[in-house]
């Protein structure tokens, strides 16, 4: 009976220190978005799953990576109306959690590729741009962010935008108009925008591109006349 | 009748109580009309007048919160009616308050409201961006957004909803059709997919509502948004190839007022293009008005520009620092380049054309006994014609050079304004003028425009009389005669001078940096924009002779500061705002004492959750002279006081209330606005405005709208009326009261393709009338329209009036 007594109480107690693991998390959930626009060949990843053909209108969630193609891009849209466009050729994988009404984080890691974003403008929340060698914290911004093999590039167009080197732990400001350049060397370079740049940062790549394609077949009539016929379509 | 007509204000002469007037007038402005006013967007008011015989021009004075000065744009006057928009950077919550003055020939001015506009101006609520509308996001189609019909999807994120907030009771209307029962919702975000329900949707404009509920079942909050409909390989092509767009109407319009019958044909065509990174197009207004009589009613301009070049052709409202150039109409050539490192802003052109005057009399002139006035001309002989002066051509050009972003950063500018009227444009004019300004200003801007540091400088010369030029050399030796060092003076700076500004004894100030620095505006501004404030704060200084052709509505011969912030708090649940300035005249000390004007205005607007949102102000406008006036010559009769000393209080309460009875959307909105004057001085010319307003509007299912309004307007006049030498003084009192109802329904039929509007509105009181109005708008096809509009207008003191109109509107 004492033994009984002693597993009880054990047990209770095993129960009562674990029970903030069965909470929810103070209600913490995973944070959402949706791709609210794919062009071309888009694909995504849920953990632990292999990539698969994108569907406009698709949910993501924590964990979730989107894949483009050439000639693709996927326009990915936040609960908060914050907008990412991942270029070409780009992987970035989705992060974050949710509290109530706040976004306690949110990440988006890449490392390889283009995106270019708006966020919107929140009493709290941050947005985090992760790769290998940085990190961008933002807030109310826009720009493009260009994530190569050794470097990470910055073209603000509007707001403020802090980089670190995670690799010499030197961070840096940049404003509206700026370009920043961070290396895997640990360097940052921060100077004003070329109008390229700029004008690229602008670039509004959420209409699909179609190569317009014609093939000329040469032949006669019925009257015997040399005709040609032009076909034309895009693709 | 007759003998109370005498007796009452015999008895009240006599007994000395104050004495009410009852007038009956036909106030010039029967009605305004505005769409509706959201903050920082441009805002369109028109203006209709009750006849445009001899109506010269129409200003618009407005003032924001945080402004005692009104400031004025010109209306564009076109028939019966009046039209300005309002630049978004004036449309401030909560309100922009506003009066209307008509110029009539003659020089007479009228104003709308009738009774002192200045002191109770009417309101125009703006609409803040609603704290709703951050609770309750579309995601997706994006404002204006071309969709491919094949990749439509409406997104709504509830991620920011409160918790009384029902996502699954929301209702969607595409085009009015509900969809709801379609939606999805995942988490946070309710989705609907057309293509998913074999939707018909055709190509075009459409329109996506959002209605949300509480917990409860009740309206919550109403959002739309419009979106156009294409597909995919259009949109593809859309990227590369040349866009354009025209659009434009046809008016006939034909009014038999009371006092006047005419006949208008009014054209409007606008188009727009762009191709890869220009932009271009051009519009204009044709008028059958427009006469070489009046000033221009027709307008044109042509444009062309990219992101750092602008050029322009034609009627140009070209945009230089305020104490320079606001609002001028200037028909030329404008350029606008803007590097970022070095912009160039530039106008040339004409402000007003040649107007001839008119001849009054024709009488011979000797001349050996009599100088011939300024408004007469030599026929012949000594025969003179006498005429009212006409309207110079005025030359207009003003530059301006400016380093730096014209955004965020640092910038310097620094330019000028040259105008001059053209002494031969007319043969019937008198007083031909010229105005010079060189001015300087410079801009920090850091934060994403969170912190924005703005001053400018101007100095100006005006030359009131440039008719018989600069002095000759004789004026000159004839100076020096008198006095021979001043005269050699005048004469080196003269010669130098009469290159850039024609010099005379016309030409004022003498010395522009004189005491008082009478040539010399200057304003420096600061607007900081943190934990949700946005305070502003304001020195002025415009000199008493500081003129500026390129912007007539300057108030000049004033100093002070302002004091505003704008605050919002709970969400931006609650917005309060606080205004306060104070300025007094005799910047020069060339007046007999000093004014000092104050203004304070308050108000709190509450939006509550689930309750009808409101506004509360208090305001107060006082004016106190530190010299006295006497009321009389008779100094045993005769009052003294101080030349001004008067105190304005106003209220203002304002609410609105949006909920559903029977099925049926409601919409219930008051504003009760009141004005309090009390004027110390002698002329005891105290002033009570009262204005309240309600209406109710209802949107049935079927779908009819109706609009039930009333409106009251009570004012009161006091003024102390001194009587010749030996008699007492009166004290009248003058009333002026009217109140409105408006009956109106609309009507949608054919599925939407043809809406019905019908409105009942009799007037009461000082204003005695009764308009009936009828119109039908009929889409033809999805860009082609016609609009029929008809209103009889029943006078009581005057012939009644019949307008009728006939409107074609197409864009391609």
């Amino acid at each position: 009976m004492k033994t009984k007594h002693v597993l009880l109480i054990a047990l209770v107690s095993a129960l009562l220190v674990m029970s903030p693991a069965w909470a929810p998390q103070d209600g913490k959930r995973d944070i959402q978005a949706m791709l609210v626009r794919i062009i071309n060949n888009v694909e995504t990843k849920a953990p632990t799953k292999a990539f698969t053909k994108a569907i406009n209108f698709q949910q993501l969630k924590a964990g979730y990576e989107v894949r483009t193609a050439a000639k693709s891009v996927a326009v990915i849209k936040f609960v908060d109306n914050s907008k990412l466009v991942v270029r070409e050729r780009s992987i970035a994988e989705i992060k974050g959690q949710v509290q109530g009404r706040e976004i306690l984080d949110r990440q988006v890691h890449m490392t390889k590729g283009n995106i270019k974003f708006e966020v919107t403008k929140g009493p709290k929340e941050q947005f985090r741009f992760t790769s290998p060698i940085s990190v961008a914290s933002i807030r109310g911004t826009s720009g493009t962010w260009g994530q190569g093999d050794s470097t990470s590039t910055y073209v603000m167009l509007t707001g403020l935008l802090n980089l670190l080197n995670l690799v010499s732990n030197r961070s840096e400001d940049l404003s509206g108009g700026q370009t920043g350049i961070t290396d895997a060397a640990g360097n940052i370079i921060v100077r004003q925008s070329t109008e390229e740049e700029q004008n690229d940062a602008e670039k509004n790549e959420e209409q699909e591109e179609r190569t317009r394609r014609t093939i000329r077949i040469t032949g006669e009539d019925k009257d015997g006349k040399v005709r040609t016929v032009i076909l034309e379509w895009e693709e | 009748m007759i003998a109370r007509r005498f007796l009452l204000p015999f008895l009240g002469f006599v007994l000395g109580f104050p004495l009410t007037v009852t007038s009956q007038i036909v106030p010039i402005v029967s009605g305004v009309k505005s769409g509706e006013a959201l903050e920082g967007q441009p805002l369109e008011v028109t203006v209709e007048l009750s006849q445009n015989l001899g109506v010269t021009r129409v200003l618009f004075a407005y003032r924001p919160l945080g402004a005692s000065e009104f400031s004025e744009m010109e209306m564009l006057l076109s028939g019966r009616s009046a039209a300005v928009t309002l630049p978004g950077s004036v449309v401030r919550a909560p309100s922009i308050e506003y009066y209307v003055r008509v110029l009539m020939a003659g020089g007479k001015t009228e104003t709308y409201p009738v009774q002192n506009p200045e002191a109770n101006p009417l309101r125009l609520a703006v609409k803040q961006p609603s704290p709703k509308d951050q609770e309750i996001l579309i995601i997706s189609p994006e404002p204006g957004a071309a969709v491919a019909i094949e990749g439509l999807g409406i997104v709504i994120s509830f991620f920011y909803a409160p918790p009384v907030v029902d996502p699954k009771a929301t209702r969607i209307l595409l085009d009015n059709v509900d969809v709801s029962e379609g939606a999805v919702l995942s988490e946070d975000l309710l989705i609907y997919s057309p293509q998913n329900f074999n939707l018909p949707l055709s190509k075009g404009v459409h329109t996506v509502t959002v209605e949300v509920k509480d917990t409860t079942g009740k309206p919550y909050h109403r959002m739309s948004r419009t979106f156009t409909l294409t597909t995919a390989e259009e949109l593809a092509a859309e990227q590369t190839r040349f866009r354009g767009r025209v659009d434009g109407q046809l008016e006939l319009r034909d009014e038999a007022l009371s006092a006047s019958h005419r006949s208008y044909i009014r054209g409007d065509l606008r188009a727009n293009a762009s191709y890869s990174i220009f932009e271009f197009g051009g519009l204009m207004h044709l008028d059958n008005q427009d006469k070489p009589t009046v000033q221009p009613q027709n307008r044109f301009n042509v444009f062309a520009q990219t992101d750092w070049l602008r050029l322009e052709y034609g009627d140009a409202y070209p945009r230089f620092p305020s104490l320079m150039v606001s609002g001028k109409r200037v028909r030329g050539f404008s350029a606008s380049l803007s590097t970022g490192a070095i912009n160039i802003d530039f106008s040339t052109g004409e402000t007003a054309r040649a107007v001839e005057g008119i001849v009054d009399s024709v009488a011979a002139i000797d001349t050996a006994t009599t100088v011939p006035p300024k408004n007469s001309r030599l026929l012949r002989d000594t025969t003179y014609e006498f005429f009212t002066s006409g309207t110079f051509k005025r030359r207009f050009l003003a530059v301006r050079t400016s380093f730096g972003s014209s955004y965020e950063g640092t910038q310097f500018g620094i330019g000028f304004v040259k105008a001059k009227d053209d002494v031969g444009s007319i043969l019937r004019g008198t007083l031909p003028q010229e105005n010079l300004v060189v001015g300087t200003d410079f801009r920090v801007s850091l934060d994403d425009e969170r912190f924005k540091w703005e001053t400018q400088a101007a100095l100006s010369l005006t030359n009131t009389d440039i008719s018989g030029g600069s002095f000759t050399q004789a004026d000159y030796d004839q100076l020096k005669a008198s006095d021979p060092e001043t005269g050699d003076q005048i004469e080196k700076i003269g010669k130098v001078a009469e290159k850039i500004i024609t010099v005379n004894e016309f030409l004022f100030p003498t010395n522009p940096v004189g005491k008082g620095l009478p040539s010399i505006s200057l304003e420096s501004s600061l607007n900081l924009n943190y934990l949700n404030n946005y305070l502003t704060g304001m020195f002025f200084r415009r000199g008493a002779s500081y003129v500026s052709f390129g912007n007539d509505f300057l108030q000049t011969d004033i100093q002070g500061f302002l004091v505003s912030d704008r605050i919002r708090m709970f969400d931006n649940r609650v917005y309060l705002s606080l205004s306060y300035e104070r300025k007094q005249d005799n910047t020069a000390d060339t007046k007999e004492g000093t004014t000092t004007y104050g203004y304070f205005n308050s108000s709190i607007t509450v939006s509550p959750a689930n309750f009808p949102s409101f506004t509360l102000g208090y305001g107060f406008n006082d004016r106190v002279a530190d010299f006295n006036a006497i009321s009389g010559s008779d100094s045993t009769l005769a009052t003294i006081s101080k030349f001004a000393d008067e105190k304005t209080n106003r209220f203002y309460v304002g609410a609105n209330h949006d909920f559903t009875a029977m099925g049926n959307r409601q919409s219930v909105s008051f504003t009760l606005s009141i004005a309090d004057k009390k004027d110390n001085t002698f002329h005891k010319a105290n002033q009570n405005n009262l204005f309240f307003q309600l209406a109710w509007t209802s949107e049935y299912r079927i779908p009819l709208q109706t609009v039930v309004g009333f409106a009251i307007s009570n004012n009161k006049n006091d003024l102390q009326i001194f009587t010749p030498a030996g008699a007492d003084s009166l004290l009248t009192t003058t009333e002026f009261n009217y109140s409105s109802l408006t009956l109106g329904a609309r009507y949608r039929l054919l599925g939407d393709k043809l809406r019905l509007a019908a409105d009942i509105i009799p007037i009461f009181g000082a204003i005695r009338r009764v308009s009936f109005q009828a119109g039908a708008q009929y889409a033809v096809t999805q860009n082609h329209h016609l609009e029929l509009f008809f209103s009889y207008i029943q006078n009581s003191a005057l012939a009644d009036d019949m307008i009728s109109s006939l409107i074609y509107r197409f864009n391609f």
